[in-house]
């Protein structure tokens, strides 16, 4: 059996793909499956892996029909026979000694997920990696359970809020095969990381952070899934994906994730929204209400997992979304005149001000009258002399 | 890059093995798990090296600092420069914590930007009967301030004297790299206030009763100087002078003049009038130097001040 089984879903990659299987081809761990599961890609991607396939015996290719990134993922997980499942995305690379140090820390203690930071890549204009660790040095020094071993609802909600980066972890295969933690099988790459990051934090037992980063995270492909806001509606299947997961797999943990659940949907619900333009977030906003109306009746949200204010807009945006984005509106606005107002001449506290576009001489004489308004004359005379003294002294 | 913990919460340890424990396991049982515990050991001549070395092995969070006896300042220093938190929190090595107090102060950062945060304490042991002062100064109420107001240093019962009800933005600390005055033995806490609040933005004043002060101690240092009142006085004068200097080169003098001339006349010429007529002399003469120097009745508007106040500036005149 294999230490590592490495899962990588192809989808119309060659230009990045060579650079992902050299990578993991060689890695320092050499007892590895590489298990590549080409989604129908209309380019040369199969016939690269071909190419590496006949050089190395540890490749194995699946070809299917095109059906989405998480048929792809589920295939990948059930042809793999090694002890701990990885993935690298195609366009992607990893370091060469990742899957080495993440199987020496999950053999070890014996750990059902172990996960490490990353580096977000840029290629262009020239190349940089900027490290994202995953947690803090104080969170990685220990084992833990995500759903049982935080004390503070807000900070497991933290937790579970960290960005799905699931290819920078190892997870051990019986665990994944043992809870049927599977991935959401919708069409094309539209989220489906999500509902899976958030059942292996439900049915995980022991967990451990790592604090170096492995792998490298291309942010410049065009066609990555990211880039599109068609798919926000696809983020509302991975939702109920989880609900029905919790609902049908693990009914007994359903009281305490519910209102994780409903916390972490608020939040992605909300980035969306923000990142759409007007006519087509308002149409998001109203499906974001009543699907929020229904979980609220339901009495799944639960307050000690928001923040004050999340939790008020939650319930401003059920009661009248209209009302929300007009009151958003007029918030903004607001801001923007508290901007200004900041360059404005305020009451005495205040101090020295400044307008922009003033000349000198017209600054002081605007400050001698303010001066001369709210202390009288004797202490202006005083202290214009003073600086006066200053000047010319100094 | 990589990812600072929540809360540091530093702790300068000196001859309190009776106490150590209880103030350690406070901290190693907050409801918040991502915490650093940064325990200075500033000397110690009794077992508190022993109890901090045997805790550090049940909680990995625990980091501790060995150094020479240098006094508390330095200890604290020691601890801000290690320190790799969001938030600091100062935490006396005889008080504790109550479980959720890093909980809390966290959640108060989550909701909007604050640089600092002040919160009520308790005050025990409850017998011999709490100095009626204590309880008065630890009181907060719940506020908001989005800029820094004279209010929150001068009249603010949260604002002063001690640095443990507060808990800091470690990025306000570096962005003015600030650090506890070694040269003080006395009064360091409120130099640091005197040197932090005003260059603060956001405030959040909380009244949760989240620390727990010791008061009364046999042998602590604080009760010590507080039966030298002569020297006590001296260090009050050095302490006056270290905050004008930092005051004016900061310009700080001109927009809060008023509020901190009368300050230090209402700080200091009353306790002054305690002393013996001899020793009294030599402090007043201190005091007036540094006045003059700073020509802090020129920053004041001596219109605003209250007639109680002038009649300290003239009683200061004739000591």
């Amino acid at each position: 059996m294999p230490k590592v089984s490495i899962v990588i879903p192809v989808y119309n990659v060659e230009k990045y793909l060579r650079q992902c299987l050299d990578s993991v081809v060689n890695q320092t761990l050499q007892d590895i499956e590489i298990i590549c599961v080409n989604d129908g890609s209309k380019d040369s991607s199969l016939q690269i892996m071909q190419e590496y396939q006949a050089k190395d015996p540890r490749i194995k290719i699946i070809d299917k029909e095109n059906s989405g990134y998480g048929a792809s993922m589920n295939r990948g997980f059930d042809a793999a026979t090694g002890e701990y499942l990885g993935i690298v995305e195609s366009d992607d690379y990893a370091e060469p000694d990742m899957f080495e140090k993440l199987y020496a820390v999950a053999k070890a203690d014996d750990l059902d997920v172990v996960k490490s930071g990353f580096f977000y890549y840029y290629s262009k204009p020239e190349e940089k990696n900027t490290p994202a660790p995953v947690a803090s040095h104080v969170m990685c020094m220990r084992v833990f359970c995500p759903v049982t071993d935080f004390e503070s609802p807000m900070e497991q909600a933290d937790f579970f809020n960290i960005k799905p980066t699931i290819w920078s972890a190892i997870y051990k295969a019986s665990f994944i095969r043992g809870n049927h933690i599977r991935f959401n099988e919708t069409p094309g790459a539209s989220y489906q990381d999500a509902s899976f990051n958030f059942k292996v934090w439900t049915c995980a037992k022991r967990v451990r952070l790592v604090e170096e980063c492995y792998l490298h995270y291309r942010q410049d492909n065009e066609n990555s899934s990211v880039n599109s806001p068609g798919k926000v509606y696809c983020v509302a299947d991975e939702y109920k994906e989880m609900e029905r997961f919790l609902k049908e797999e693990k009914p007994e943990l359903r009281g305490k994730m519910e209102g994780i659940r409903c916390r972490l949907k608020f939040d992605s619900y909300m980035w969306n929204y923000g990142r759409l333009s007007p006519e087509l977030a308002w149409e998001f906003l109203q499906f974001a209400s009543k699907d929020f109306a229904q979980d609220v009746a339901e009495g799944l949200c639960e307050f000690k997992y928001y923040p004050y204010y999340k939790w008020k807009a939650m319930l401003d945006i059920i009661k009248d979304p209209r009302g929300y984005v007009i009151q958003k509106k007029e918030e903004q606005e607001k801001e923007k005149l508290l901007r200004y107002s900041d360059y404005k001449p305020m009451p005495p506290q205040g101090g020295v001000q400044f307008n922009p576009g003033e000349s000198r001489l017209h600054r002081y004489w605007r400050q001698g009258r303010e001066c001369v308004k709210y202390y009288g004359w004797s202490f202006t005379i005083k202290k214009a002399l003073r600086k006066v003294q200053r000047r010319l002294f100094k | 890059m990589s990812v600072p913990a929540k809360v540091s919460i530093i702790i300068p340890v000196y001859n309190v093995e009776d106490y150590l424990p209880k103030c350690l396991d406070s901290c190693i049982n907050q409801t918040l798990y991502d915490i650093e515990i940064i325990c200075v050991n500033d000397g110690s001549t009794d077992g508190s090296m022993r109890i901090l070395e045997h805790f550090a092995v049940i909680d990995p969070r625990i980091q501790i600092i060995d150094q020479e006896n240098k006094g508390l300042a330095s200890a604290r220093n020691a601890g801000i420069r290690v320190a790799n938190g969001q938030l600091m929190m100062f935490l006396d090595s005889d008080d504790f914590l109550s479980a959720n107090a890093c909980e809390r102060i966290w959640l108060e950062t989550q909701h909007e930007k604050t640089d600092v945060i002040i919160f009520g304490s308790e005050i025990f042991p409850v017998y011999p009967e709490v100095d009626h002062w204590y309880k008065e100064t630890l009181y907060t109420g719940t506020h908001r301030f989005y800029e820094f107001e004279p209010y929150i240093l001068f009249h603010m019962p949260g604002g002063k004297p001690f640095v443990w009800r507060q808990a800091f933005s470690s990025s306000l600390l570096k962005k003015l790299n600030m650090s506890f005055e070694e040269g003080n033995r006395y009064g360091e806490d409120l130099i640091f206030q005197f040197k932090t609040l005003p260059m603060a933005k956001n405030f959040s004043v909380i009244s949760d009763r989240l620390y727990n002060y010791r008061w009364y101690r046999e042998g602590s240092l604080v009760s010590k100087a507080n039966q030298n009142l002569d020297y006590k006085m001296g260090e009050h004068v050095k302490m006056v002078h270290t905050i004008t200097e930092y005051w004016a080169k900061n310009d700080l003098l001109d927009l809060y003049g008023t509020d901190y001339y009368t300050w230090v006349l209402q700080f200091m010429v009353p306790a002054l009038h305690k002393l013996k007529q001899n020793e009294r002399a030599v402090h007043a003469q201190k005091l007036r130097q540094i006045i003059e120097e700073y020509k802090l009745p020129d920053f004041a508007v001596v219109k605003d001040m209250k007639d109680d106040d002038k009649r300290l500036a003239k009683m200061l005149e004739k000591m």
